[in-house]
């Protein structure tokens, strides 16, 4: 093992990026196709990380505000349906519909009804990401003990209280897999949304650098989109680490199995 | 929850057809709510025909569509793509998992191209693909086998890591060589995993299709789509979106009929 | 000498501590024993028959089979798990013609070997089962005929029957002594039933925990053709089955495992 996290650490993002850097120089690679690590920082620079960084804000202001309604609308309604057959019943084949159809396929539906813009954008994103977290809310509500049901109960409470204070702590970890999932659907749509037709975003710029010509600067934009991503889906794990952390860990479970 | 991992009980031989019928309305009664619900909205006008054209409307522009052929090319195109896309995939992010789940060394090359990979949005490599592709049938192809190789990987890779040691143990000294070992224990153990991985890479592979097709064009289900929607014509835009959601649920009820006839064996299904 | 363990040691390092399985442990068995290894959880009783069977190497000392030094699993070795390991892919009957298959023999003649096996167990007309099918005691048969299809000369036993209730169990237990007696195979069992150990063994030899060394040995004079009843309710099988136990308690109380009652 030892000599193995060697291995990794040489093995490190930077190392990556200098054999990006060589390959390219060396002429490896056609520079055309693929600019050197210094090709697109110079074109960062060029385009005016201020205005990147602003178009970056844009598209994350839709990607959150999409995740958030449908955190919202999601955990409530896969909690409602787990506890109740009825729902469960009504909206069980609607969402296993939407399940089927490409989430991106609604943007053109919802270009033509809210038009270019921040609305269309954003309902995108709350339908992309409202099915795994109601699927995975109906799942960890689904699976929580009964006995830890049944003792919440005699220790008294309202049902909403219940609710709030045993069923959901106890699904909190599938919740998250579900919201964690929705985070990336969210990227997903609102860049697809932004690529498609729109007037901002990160998306946007991608799509019109790559048909501008300028190659070196749609790297660039492509590159903040990713650290963006990748730093978003690295927050959101420590955010539910600290959330979860009285929860025991599958090792520890399997070892004591 | 039914409807959405998996599909509703199909009946067996012995079920009364009285039985199925009851079964079938008190699943999908929802489902039927909407449809009409639809068609009585959009007669009553309470929604203006050129937001949301009725249902009978949309009905008859596909049968319009179905009649003229020009359905036949986009369908055609578009799952050309997801296929070919989807068997790379499966092909390259299986002896990926593999590879990782038997080598230290793969592992380590492996995992950090994951942890960039998984939540870096794919959709925003379009444009690099059309760069180093066009805009046909390649790029198209190429996204679909950058987005599915994950999931196939980490399914597999999760699969063979997790091969209970005795069983590598019993094959051994029922004679099993090394090699013997990977034919004919590892990679049949693998299976229900990797059918695990491919389940969903299936949406994915479409999905990744008709997105790559809206955004760049280049023929296919997705470029029709957008350009139904430029003409703001809204009944074939809906054609599509019901043919799109068609499209998804029977690929999904082969695929599960592939998978039990290949691991039906297993005790995870 | 059919297997001979020598000072055999292994040692394990579990978060940062390190416990000793095996300390330089000495064995030898003869062609044709039944020798069983009793002892509380975890003194490393599997670990040495895992050694033995080659799957794990030893950190001094060495194994001997038929004067050879053991290396890495081989057919001469079966070996039958407490969790059957079986090929959840394959049906009962090619679960048994695995270990045929390398065999050589026409395809014909491995079916019918395969189906006297099948026989063997009690299992006819289950061929065409997978094992997701079968119930535990099931299993444990196809495990136990899998591994004599490929004509091993010694059978290692890591608690075959450990994950079966009582009545099967007993079941099983008849059935592995008529084997043993029809095949005259050498076999080293593992398990943690008393009762089990003095019915099947000759010999019964008791290991104690962290560090796992051998600490007595019994030997089981029984005359088993007598039949069950007659011979577990006899004088003899319960005192040695109490001796046994009285030794297997002594450990478990020394490897803190188990608490004495205080006199009232």
């Amino acid at each position: 093992m030892r000599a193995h996290t060697s291995v990794r650490s040489l093995y490190s993002p930077v190392a990556l990026v200098v054999l990006w850097e060589l390959i390219v120089r060396i002429g490896l690679v056609d520079a055309a196709f693929l600019p050197s690590p210094t090709q697109i920082t110079r074109a960062f620079v060029e385009i005016g990380p201020l205005m990147v960084l602003e178009q970056l804000g844009a598209s994350l202001f839709r990607v959150f505000a999409g995740l958030f309604a449908a955190a919202l609308v999601g955990i409530a309604l896969g909690t409602w349906m787990a506890r109740n057959a009825h729902v469960d019943r009504f909206f069980a084949p609607i969402l296993g519909s939407i399940y089927s159809v490409p989430k991106s396929a609604f943007i053109p539906l919802l270009i033509l009804w809210l038009g270019v813009g921040n609305s269309s954008t954003i309902v995108a994103v709350f339908l992309a990401c409202l099915l795994p977290v109601v699927v995975y809310s109906f799942h960890g509500v689904q699976e929580v003990p009964r006995v830890l049901q049944w003792g919440a109960a005699t220790l008294g409470g309202t049902r909403g209280g219940i609710i709030w204070r045993v069923y959901l702590p106890a699904a909190s970890a599938q919740i998250f897999t579900g919201l964690r999932i929705a985070l990336g659907f969210a990227f997903f749509l609102s860049t697809s949304a932004e690529m498609i037709a729109s007037t901002s975003g990160l998306g946007k710029l991608i799509f019109a650098y790559g048909q501008g010509g300028n190659y070196d600067a749609m790297f660039a934009a492509l590159a903040v989109l990713v650290a963006a991503a990748f730093a978003a889906d690295q927050a959101f794990v420590r955010i539910r680490d600290r959330q979860l952390r009285w929860m025991p860990t599958q090792r520890a479970n399997q070892a004591a199995a | 929850m039914i409807g959405v991992h998996e599909q509703p009980p199909v009946p067996g031989w012995g079920a009364s057809a009285i039985g199925t019928l009851r079964r079938f309305v008190l699943s999908y009664y929802s489902l039927g709510l909407l449809f009409v619900g639809w068609e009585v909205v959009t007669q009553l006008e309470i929604i203006r025909p050129a937001f949301l054209p009725s249902l009978s409307s949309v009905l008859r522009q596909f049968f319009l569509l179905a009649e003229d052929g020009s359905l036949v090319q986009p369908i055609s195109t578009s799952l050309y793509r997801s296929a070919t896309g989807l068997g790379i995939a499966v092909a390259i992010g299986a002896t990926l998992g593999l590879a990782a789940a038997r080598s230290e060394l793969a592992r380590v090359i492996w995992e950090p191209l994951v942890s960039i990979g998984f939540p870096l949005p794919k959709v925003a490599v379009i444009p690099i693909l059309i760069l180093w592709f066009g805009i046909y049938d390649n790029s198209k192809i190429a996204l679909v086998v950058f987005t599915c190789v994950f999931p196939v990987a980490m399914s597999v890779e999760a699969a063979v890591a997790g091969l209970p040691t005795v069983i590598q143990w019993s094959a051994r000294s029922l004679g099993a060589s090394r090699s013997t070992l990977l034919r004919t224990v590892v990679l049949p153990a693998a299976l229900p995993g990797l059918m695990a991985g491919i389940r969903v890479a299936l949406p994915l592979a479409l999905l990744a299709t008709f997105t790559a097709e809206m955004v760049g064009g280049g023929g296919g289900f997705g470029a029709s789509l957008m350009y139904a929607q430029r003409l703001f014509d809204a009944p074939t835009v809906f054609v599509y979106l019901l043919l799109m959601l068609l499209f998804g649920l029977l690929a999904d009820r082969a695929f599960l009929f592939v998978r039990r006839r290949l691991v039906g064996w297993s005790d995870q299904l | 000498m059919k297997i001979t363990v020598r000072q055999l040691t292994r040692t394990f390092s579990r978060d940062g501590k390190l416990t000793t399985a095996l300390d330089s442990v000495n064995l030898a068995v003869k062609e044709g024993e039944f020798v069983s290894i009793i002892g509380p959880s975890g003194c490393g009783k599997s670990t040495l028959l895992y050694m033995i069977a080659g799957f794990v190497p030893p950190d001094s000392g060495d194994i001997a089979v038929d004067g050879r030094i053991v290396r890495s699993p081989g057919v001469d070795r079966g070996v039958v798990f407490q969790e059957y390991a079986l090929f959840p892919w394959l049906t009962v009957e090619q679960n048994i013609l695995y270990p045929l298959q390398r065999r050589p023999m026409s395809d014909s003649d491995r079916r019918h070997t395969a189906q006297s096996y099948i026989e063997l167990i009690g299992l006819g007309g289950f061929e065409s089962r997978y094992p997701k099918e079968l119930s535990g005691g099931m299993r444990q048969r196809v495990a136990l005929a899998r591994t004599l299809a490929a004509d091993p000369d010694i059978l290692l036993l890591d608690e075959p029957l450990g994950a079966l209730d009582a009545q099967t169990r007993e079941v099983l237990q008849d059935e592995l002594l008529r084997v043993w007696q029809r095949t005259g195979k050498t076999v080293l069992m593992v398990t943690h039933d008393v009762s089990e150990a003095v019915y099947l063994s000759e010999r019964v030899i008791v290991m104690s925990a962290r560090p796992g060394r051998f600490v007595q040995e019994f030997k089981i004079e029984l005359d088993r053709s007598v039949p069950r009843e007659t011979l577990e309710t006899s004088s003899t099988f319960t005192e040695l089955r109490n001796k046994l136990w009285l030794a297997v308690r002594q450990e478990a109380i020394a490897a803190g495992l188990a608490t004495q009652r205080a006199p009232a």
